[in-house]
């Protein structure tokens, strides 16, 4: 909570003359109430009640989109690690006819496997719009005709750490706000009685760690509320949602003793907003037991429903995240990490098993949320994003034939999109014949960013946050909105 | 980073700050609600208004707020506690505790003018 930005200085003299007027004790101005009723006084608080519940911080000035928005929330469902894109969205034959081969031109890291590895698996053209994709994936393939898959996907690094926190934060090293915390900070939360912006991980451990859902620079009301989904069981997933000892009703009558209490202060401090919003705050936290012990339980949902999404934790996760956004979070992380690795999807050997094994579960999750949120009504106005933070070489990384694995590959990756105002049953861009470059209509990350904002009714160039003594963007100075894609 | 420490705007250690930014968000009151270090501190400051001089439950109520706010209870204010304090409590916490963590809670405690 902050009112600095309306807060200029007062004028000494009139200071001076309402401290000396006769009949009002100086002890009972207070400089704030002092600052409050020469500089912005009524005219704040007429705004305040004007803009609603949000409307004390100065960060809240930027909350409005810019146009309209085609996308109210966002889902992502992040495979830590890395999933190869030539085994998942971007078939490469030529791979066939030229395995063995080294790859030419300019590499990160020279090539020592045993060159050019096509992938094992067979892909099928799916849908209406007859896009192909790899067996591994039959669920999704089920709803290709809703979903864009963008073929031309690079970043700038191949390392999983400043990849990751680009795909996070766009920029390679930390301190960054998250993606989801810019678009907390334009656009606000959608629901009083939850956090906007959830991360769920199925594991503690995460590469990189809390640096990919911080609020960095950004005020601390747009950091992610981080839950751990490995025990599913609601008081484990949000800290200080019950209280060990009282029931509801019990700390509803001690809530009714504070907030009178509260409220006899306030008025002795002639309404200070900061405190009305504190006691608002209290009330929210009271509600927000009741809420979220009811949106974060799973177990709530038919069986036919988590049946669909399936067992494992990830499927779990992805179950409870179309839930958040049902109840109006307006930002969703999904890891696909576990206790074992945290991060899966790094297939540096044995990939072909290791990468089917993975889909298997990633696969059918993910499209039946894509299912679940269509049927819902909520896909139009939902943005799911599936991908990881690059792709994996097209070529093998080892020379033992029997674990051929893939290295890191940030030059072309393919990422999934559905809903949310894009194209459903189209693809963008391409990579070369080999799934080396991305060579038609590039999309960096940069653009990716731009993109999610732009769908969510933000200009990536006009929010801007001041830091340091400058103004900073989530795209820095780049980013191109990827038009073709916008339905 | 300590998930507390984080909760009320501390600043990341690995970024400069020029100056900690001030939030309130309901995660904060959930805290002061339900969290059991602060439910300690309230049984704490029970137990000494209970091993405390004066006897009545009026002159403990006096205490409490001397103790929490350096000043003594408005009338209302002293009934109020004295109504909440009559109420019958089911919870293993009692009423007076209850009462110690609203005070120790309460915006006049915890921000200063």
């Amino acid at each position: 909570m902050s009112i600095e930005a309306s807060r200029e200085p007062a004028d000494p003299a009139l200071e001076a003359q309402e401290a000396s007027r006769p009949g009002r004790p100086a002890a009972t101005m207070s400089r704030r109430s002092m600052l409050h009723r020469m500089s912005s006084g009524f005219g704040l608080a007429g705004l305040a009640s004007m803009l609603g519940p949000h409307a004390v911080s100065a960060a809240d000035a930027a909350r409005f989109p810019h146009f309209r928005p085609r996308a109210k929330r966002v889902i992502f469902l992040f495979l830590n690690g890395g999933p190869s894109h030539i085994d998942t969205f971007d078939p490469k034959p030529a791979l066939r006819t030229h395995e063995g081969q080294q790859p030419e031109g300019e590499l990160y890291k020279k090539s020592k496997g045993l060159g050019f590895f096509p992938s094992s698996l067979r892909f099928r053209r799916h849908g209406q719009s007859g896009i192909e994709v790899s067996e591994s994936l039959p669920h999704l393939a089920s709803v290709i005709d809703e979903c864009c898959v963008i073929r031309s996907m690079h970043t700038d690094v191949p390392n999983h750490e400043p990849a990751l926190l680009q795909m996070h934060s766009g920029n390679l090293q930390p301190i960054r706000p998250s993606l989801g915390s810019w678009v907390l900070y334009g656009l606000g939360s959608a629901n009083d009685n939850l956090p906007g912006y959830v991360v769920l991980r199925p594991s503690p451990k995460i590469v990189v760690g809390p640096a990919l859902w911080s609020s960095g620079f950004l005020p601390a009301e747009f950091q992610a509320t981080s839950v751990v989904t490995s025990d599913m069981a609601v008081d484990r997933l949000v800290a200080n949602i019950r209280n060990p000892v009282l029931p509801p009703g019990e700390q509803r009558q001690q809530l009714d003793l504070l907030a009178r209490m509260n409220r006899r202060h306030l008025e002795r401090r002639d309404g200070d907003a900061e405190l009305e919003a504190q006691i608002r705050a209290m009330e929210t936290a009271f509600r927000m037991q009741r809420e979220a012990l009811r949106s974060f339980d799973i177990s709530r949902e038919p069986e036919s429903v988590r049946r669909m999404y399936g067992e494992s934790t990830f499927a779990k996760s992805c179950l409870l995240g179309r839930r958040l956004l049902e109840e109006g979070v307006r930002f969703v992380t999904v890891y696909y990490t576990s206790d074992r690795d945290n991060q899966p999807w790094d297939t540096h050997t044995d990939h072909e098993q290791r990468h089917r094994q993975l889909c298997l579960d990633g696969d059918q999750a993910a499209a039946a949320l894509i299912r679940d949120l269509r049927d819902r009504g909520m896909l139009e106005d939902t943005l799911v994003i599936w991908g990881g933070e690059f792709g994996r070489t097209p070529y093998a990384e080892n020379q033992d034939r029997k674990k051929l694995g893939r290295d890191h590959h940030h030059t072309a990756f393919s990422m999934l999109l559905a809903g949310g105002g894009v194209k459903g049953g189209v693809v963008h861009g391409a990579s070369d014949e080999f799934g080396m470059r991305a060579t038609v209509d590039p999309v960096h990350v940069h653009d990716l960013h731009a993109t999610l904002l732009h769908l969510l009714g933000l200009d990536h160039e006009r929010l801007t946050y001041r830091y340091a003594g400058r103004d900073f963007r989530l795209t820095d100075v780049h980013g191109k909105v990827v038009k073709g894609i916008l339905a | 980073m300590d998930d507390l420490l984080l909760q009320f705007d501390y600043p990341d250690a690995n970024v400069h700050a020029e100056k900690r930014s001030v939030t309130t968000t309901a995660t904060q009151k959930l805290y002061l609600l339900n969290h059991p270090f602060v439910l300690h501190q309230a049984s704490a400051f029970a137990a000494r208004l209970r091993a405390s001089e004066p006897r009545s439950e009026t002159a403990r109520v006096r205490l409490a707020y001397q103790a929490a706010a350096g000043r003594e209870p408005e009338p209302d204010e002293l009934s109020w506690a004295m109504e909440f304090l009559a109420r019958p409590a089911a919870s293993t916490m009692g009423r007076w505790e209850q009462l110690a963590q609203v005070l120790l809670v309460s915006n006049e405690l915890m921000y200063v003018d």
